[in-house]
């Protein structure tokens, strides 16, 4: 099976007053057809800005330096604006942390979504448009479709609200979707459903997802493969499985430490000692080596590039596999 | 949010109207009123109107409020001061809402178009209304009628400039505030275009600001209206407006006062009723008092 999407030494650099500073710097990932690829990381670790980097949405003082985010062959990086415009929502379209906030309170819900698909089909009839619509209302698992379509925002719950913009962004039928914390801001139940939904969506399309969370029970629910992401980097990568199974780095170890287990029993959840540097102020070589207790000299010096430990899993440690010093 | 599933999820209900809002408030309620009967009297002015407002009879020059059936007595020509009174709220009233859609419309457009291009035009656009802001209205009214001559034209073009930077002004710090709320993002993740962003966007979440501002605006367009046909630069005699009406009872002051003080008064209760209902507007639709 091919990759759909192919992102390579993709860096993403923001001008300020200190210089510029890459809040992505040389990130190289694929998403296969059909499957999910799961991005996580702590905040700020440059996992949103690496989707909007995917869809050319990264505002001003941001820009994408270099690297290449090819989609079907196509290098988005080097379409023309208009041609831009064309692939968003009709071949990637991205769904939202905040459900409250990212649909607009002024217009009724079908109205919204109508608007969508006109953007890309521009001679469909009224009629049609809201036929299209209350269908992918329907699709999304919304009951009385008819009646939610005359509705506005603020009659919905933050769960159908977040069903809405699901709906908003299939409605061109997009190979790929990337979901930016798409159930952080709802209640756990609601979460399930949602990710139930994306599942059977991701079933009945055949679309790529691109789910980008913090948190890595959503990832071990939904992902097919992970990327983890450290300071604007990523340290590990590989099957879902097998990164969960058989962590390689010791940033990955330290954020499945920090997770509550059902079926371990643990005194104390492990903390990672301090926090993720700044983008302006990246420790030399590693940029994890100040928080690794496994640190050693050559840490300091250089920066490790991702290795291929086993098959298909791939970890930026000099030092991985790290188990072996876990006793 | 709560909870509750989403099947069972109860349609809330509409919240109270804007109308129904401003009514609760007395000040409100009484300036609304105000400017709908104005309104409606310079809308009706020639059914409303005893006389034909260019009728005149110098018998009754100068005849004081009450005399010979004239409720508010006639000017210096004999006219009827009523019917004058009514086509010139009419001539003032069209002339402020001309300003007010003609000035405001283009400011708004600037104050969207420097808010979504924000990093191109957003300099650019604010030092232009910078400029025009360093002008006087009366100033710029003066220039207007020298170029094309006084009249009714040329006090419309000149409010309608001197509108133009304000309302950029309130609608870019409008504009501003919504660019930044996620909604636009998601929407141009759908692939939007620009001006489709901004006509269905933008501007109907700055509709609020733009139109109290409008109203607050309407009455100090009125105002200014007068004062430049005071001066003699708008609405030429025998058209009547209230402002030149004021300046055609000047010179009558001391024999018969009322043919300048009641153009005055009406100009006054204009202008005061758009203010209050301005301020009402601005408390009905303020976001962050909304319950």
């Amino acid at each position: 099976m091919t990759d759909l999407l192919t992102i390579a030494g993709l860096r993403t650099v923001f001008r300020t007053h200190g210089g510029e500073i890459a809040a992505v710097d040389g990130v190289d990932l694929s998403v296969p057809r059909g499957r999910t690829l799961g991005i996580v990381g702590e905040s700020g670790c440059g996992k949103s800005v690496l989707s909007l980097s995917v869809m050319r949405l990264v505002a001003h003082p941001g820009r994408v330096a270099t690297g290449s985010v090819t989609l079907d062959g196509r290098d988005l990086l080097k379409l023309s604006n208009a041609d831009m415009r064309d692939v968003r929502g009709s071949q990637v379209a991205m769904i939202f942390q905040e459900p409250m906030t990212s649909l607009n309170p002024v217009h009724t819900v079908g109205f919204q979504i109508t608007e969508a698909m006109r953007a890309h089909d521009t001679h469909a009839s009224k009629a049609e448009l809201k036929n299209r619509a209350i269908e992918a209302l329907k699709r999304v698992r919304i009951p009385a479709p008819e009646r939610r379509f005359d509705e506005y925002p603020h009659q919905l719950s933050g769960g159908m609200r977040q069903r809405v913009m699901i709906a908003m962004a299939l409605a061109c039928s997009p190979k790929l979707l990337i979901a930016d914390e798409p159930t952080t801001a709802l209640d756990v139940t609601v979460q399930a459903q949602i990710l139930d939904l994306l599942r059977d969506l991701q079933q009945e399309t055949g679309m790529s997802i691109i789910l980008i969370t913090h948190d890595l029970g959503v990832v071990a629910e939904m992902a097919d493969d992970v990327a983890v992401m450290y300071a604007g980097r990523v340290v590990e990568r590989g099957a879902a499985g097998a990164v969960f199974a058989d962590p390689m780095h010791p940033y990955t170890l330290g954020l499945l430490g920090s997770v509550p287990r059902l079926d371990e029993e643990r005194e104390t959840l492990l903390a990672i000692e301090g926090s993720v540097p700044p983008p302006f102020a990246l420790p030399k070589g590693c940029r994890f080596h100040p928080r690794c207790p496994f640190a050693v000299d050559a840490c300091k010096s250089e920066q490790p590039p991702l290795r291929m430990l086993a098959d298909g899993h791939q970890a930026a440690c000099i030092r991985a596999p790290v188990e072996a010093f876990v006793a | 949010m709560s909870a509750a599933t989403d099947a069972s999820e109860p349609i809330a209900p509409p919240r109270p109207g804007i109308l129904s809002r401003l009514m609760r408030e007395p000040g409100a309620a009484i300036s609304l009123i105000l400017v709908v009967l104005l309104v409606g009297a310079a809308v009706f002015a020639p059914l409303l109107a005893p006389t034909d407002p260019y009728d005149n009879d110098l018998a009754l020059s100068m005849a004081p409020p009450g005399s010979d059936g004239l409720l508010l007595g006639a000017d210096a020509q004999g006219r009827d001061m009523i019917t004058r009174l009514l086509y010139g709220l009419r001539v003032s009233l069209m002339m402020g809402f001309a300003a007010v859609a003609i000035g405001g419309g283009i400011g708004a457009l600037l104050g969207f178009l420097a808010a979504f291009y924000r990093r191109w035009l957003d300099g650019p656009i604010m030092r232009l209304v910078d400029i025009m802001l360093s002008f006087p209205a009366i100033l710029v009214g003066l220039a207007i009628a020298a170029i094309f001559g006084p009249g009714i034209f040329s006090v419309v073009l000149a409010l309608s400039v001197a509108t133009v930077p304000l309302m950029a002004r309130i609608v870019r710090g409008s504009a501003m505030v919504v660019m930044r709320l996620d909604f636009i993002e998601a929407a141009r993740a759908t692939g939007m275009s620009d001006a489709r962003l901004i006509w269905r966007h933008l501007a109907p979440n700055c509709l609020s600001a733009i139109f109290v501002f409008a109203t607050l605006r309407f009455g100090q367009v009125i105002l200014l209206g007068s004062a430049l046909s005071f001066l003699g630069l708008g609405a030429q005699p025998p058209v009547p407006e209230l402002g030149a009406m004021a300046s055609e009872g000047r010179n009558f002051l001391f024999f018969a006062p009322h043919i300048a003080v009641v153009p005055c008064v009406v100009i006054f209760i204009v202008v005061l009723a758009f203010n209050v209902l301005g301020d009402a507007l601005r408390d009905a639709l303020d976001p962050r008092l909304r319950v």
